[in-house]
């Protein structure tokens, strides 16, 4: 268990990056929900987007926190990428993280941590859900396995 | 039975005090602590099982099996034999009239969905509602909430006062002669509150509303009587109280259950069935549609057994003074903030650890097989109010001792030290 809550996860959990309490007045950003009815983790996702391009991206909400700590890495590495570039990393990261290839394409060093929870099934939808919601919303006609 | 006899004499002599670890011996009863060695905290969802019901579950299959009330063969004379001495053993273990008041089900969940469709739905007139309490387990709100919804009743739902019990004050205002039924928890599996329902009944009764109670986290922890509690119907299930799982029983006063319709209509439940119109048996087999859950009530049986041989205020004096020993040692744990502060609480207490998520409290615990439950315990609506979305609960039964509370302790503290 150790393993999972990797001192990275533990880092961005209790300090994550680009979080906020409340939601920005800002009425031209993309708002995602990300709800786990399960856990009741719900975290919301603010996007910034110029054209095709992420400027920036914040969260508030709550959850657990590996969670937590992916979303806070997920707005990391989403600042400043292109949408097709963040589809690609999405799409690399789900394969890393549940089909298990690691990713040709991009480098998703700073996720590895988050692999360990192939050993945690159970936790699993706490890995997956902010890819998910950002998938939903890049990719809305995308069928997700 | 011998262990549990002996300790019983011991339970019996008041020897309670400092003999919180009795249940280091009830447990050898328990064949899933010497197979799969693990702290149970975790009985509100489900309590492991006895040897002896495990034992007449599979006895019921291997020598005793037959379908139930139907072929004139020896096996189903057998089999329906013990299927019906379980109904009696159920009049008598909750205090019924007669055996007929006593229908198997499939659990909770089904015997609280056969009131509200079965009798709720006929008696429904224009301008209703519906009472219920703040703190009920989702098998207590959803069905109410979906017949109110469907024929445009009004559902209310009693708040809690600030301990987290049901506001009676409330309550006798929200109760009034325009309520169909009334349905409440006797103890709640969030908070563990036991709720004095007497006053809140007899104020019902004073208007005519029928009162069904949900005893699925009261029974075994706690002498329930339907006499004393005077409630129209009460519902539970098998598997919280020792029991196999997929059995479970709705009583009812038989004046009541004359007046409900069958909500499941099949096998076995007919006394005549016609082209245009069929005729139904008497209660409760009316009720009990289907091949039933035979060895179910086979095993429910021995987990009556058990729980009378114990004695069930036995089990509550144990299991009350380990819980408050349990609430102690968690209010003495700093960062821990325990919800709710009722008069009487029964075997679980509900937590949560400053800025940690329930859910990586509970996985961390699994890790070193501390099994404790992390969520919204099927009650999102209390959890709403409360403004908490998951917490942590720990429950115990009569196999809980003090090692089991240490080591939730010890993992708490194994918990903190990963996030501080």
């Amino acid at each position: 268990m150790k393993d999972l809550y990797h001192p990275t996860i533990i880092r961005h959990s209790k300090s994550p990056s680009n979080f906020r309490e409340d939601p920005p007045d800002d009425r031209e950003v993309v708002t995602l929900e990300a709800y786990n009815p399960l856990c009741g983790d719900e975290f919301t996702l603010y996007l910034y987007m110029q054209g095709e391009l992420i400027e920036k991206v914040q969260f508030s909400g709550y959850g657990c926190a590996v969670s937590k700590a992916m979303t806070s890495l997920l707005t990391e590495r989403l600042e400043g990428k292109r949408i097709l570039e963040s589809k690609v990393l999405l799409s690399d990261l789900r394969k890393m993280l549940i089909d298990n290839g690691e990713s040709p394409r991009t480098l998703l060093d700073e996720f590895v941590p988050f692999m360990e929870v192939r050993n945690y099934p159970e936790r699993m939808t706490c890995v997956t859900l902010s890819i998910d919601a950002l998938v939903d919303y890049f990719e809305p006609n995308k069928d997700r396995l | 039975m011998s262990v549990f006899n002996n300790y019983r004499i011991q339970l019996d002599a008041r020897k309670l005090d400092g003999m919180l670890k009795l249940g280091k011996h009830i447990r050898k009863e328990f064949p899933i602590f010497q197979n799969a060695p693990h702290v149970y905290l975790d009985s509100a969802a489900t309590s492991h099982k006895p040897q002896r019901v495990i034992d007449a579950v599979s006895r019921f299959y291997s020598t005793q099996y037959g379908s139930i009330h139907r072929a004139l063969h020896t096996r189903s004379a057998e089999a329906t034999r013990i299927y019906e001495m379980g109904r009696s053993r159920v009049e008598h273990f909750i205090g019924a009239n007669k055996p007929s008041e006593i229908i198997f089900t499939g659990g909770t969940t089904e015997s609280i969905n056969q009131v509200a469709f079965g009798f709720a739905v006929p008696r429904i007139k224009e301008g209703g509602n519906i009472v219920i309490s703040a703190m009920e387990h989702h098998a207590n709100f959803l069905p109410w909430q979906r017949i109110c919804t469907q024929y445009g009743l009004s559902l209310r739902r009693i708040p809690l006062t600030d301990a987290g019990e049901i506001d009676e004050v409330a309550a006798s205002e929200l109760i009034d002669e325009n309520t169909l039924i009334t349905a409440l928890v006797q103890v709640s599996n969030v908070l563990g509150t036991v709720n004095d329902l007497n006053p809140i009944i007899a104020h019902a009764h004073s208007l005519q509303v029928p009162v069904l109670v949900d005893a699925a986290q009261s029974i075994g922890h706690m002498d329930v009587n339907v006499q004393a509690l005077d409630c129209d119907f009460l519902a539970f299930s098998g598997h919280k109280m020792l029991g196999p799982t997929g059995v479970g029983v709705l009583y009812g006063k038989y004046t009541y259950l004359e007046q409900m319709e069958p909500w499941r209509f099949g096998g076995e439940m007919v006394l005549h069935a016609g082209l245009e119109r069929s005729k139904f048996k008497e209660p409760p087999h009316r009720f009990e549609g289907g091949s039933p859950h035979s060895a179910g009530v086979a095993g429910l049986i021995a987990a009556i057994d058990f729980l009378e041989e114990a004695g069930v205020s036995n089990i509550q004096r144990y299991s009350d003074q380990l819980l408050s020993h349990m609430i102690d040692q968690l209010q003495a744990e700093e960062d821990v903030q325990i919800l709710a502060d009722p008069k009487q609480r029964s075997g679980l207490v509900s937590f949560v650890l400053k800025d940690i998520h329930p859910h990586d409290v509970a996985s961390i615990l699994g890790e070193t097989n501390i099994a404790i439950r992390a969520g919204h315990h099927c009650a999102q609506p209390l959890l709403r109010d409360l403004g908490i979305p998951v917490t942590n609960r720990a429950s115990i039964h009569c196999y809980n001792d003090e090692d089991d509370i240490e080591a939730l302790m010890d993992g708490i503290r194994r918990v903190k030290s990963y996030f501080h």
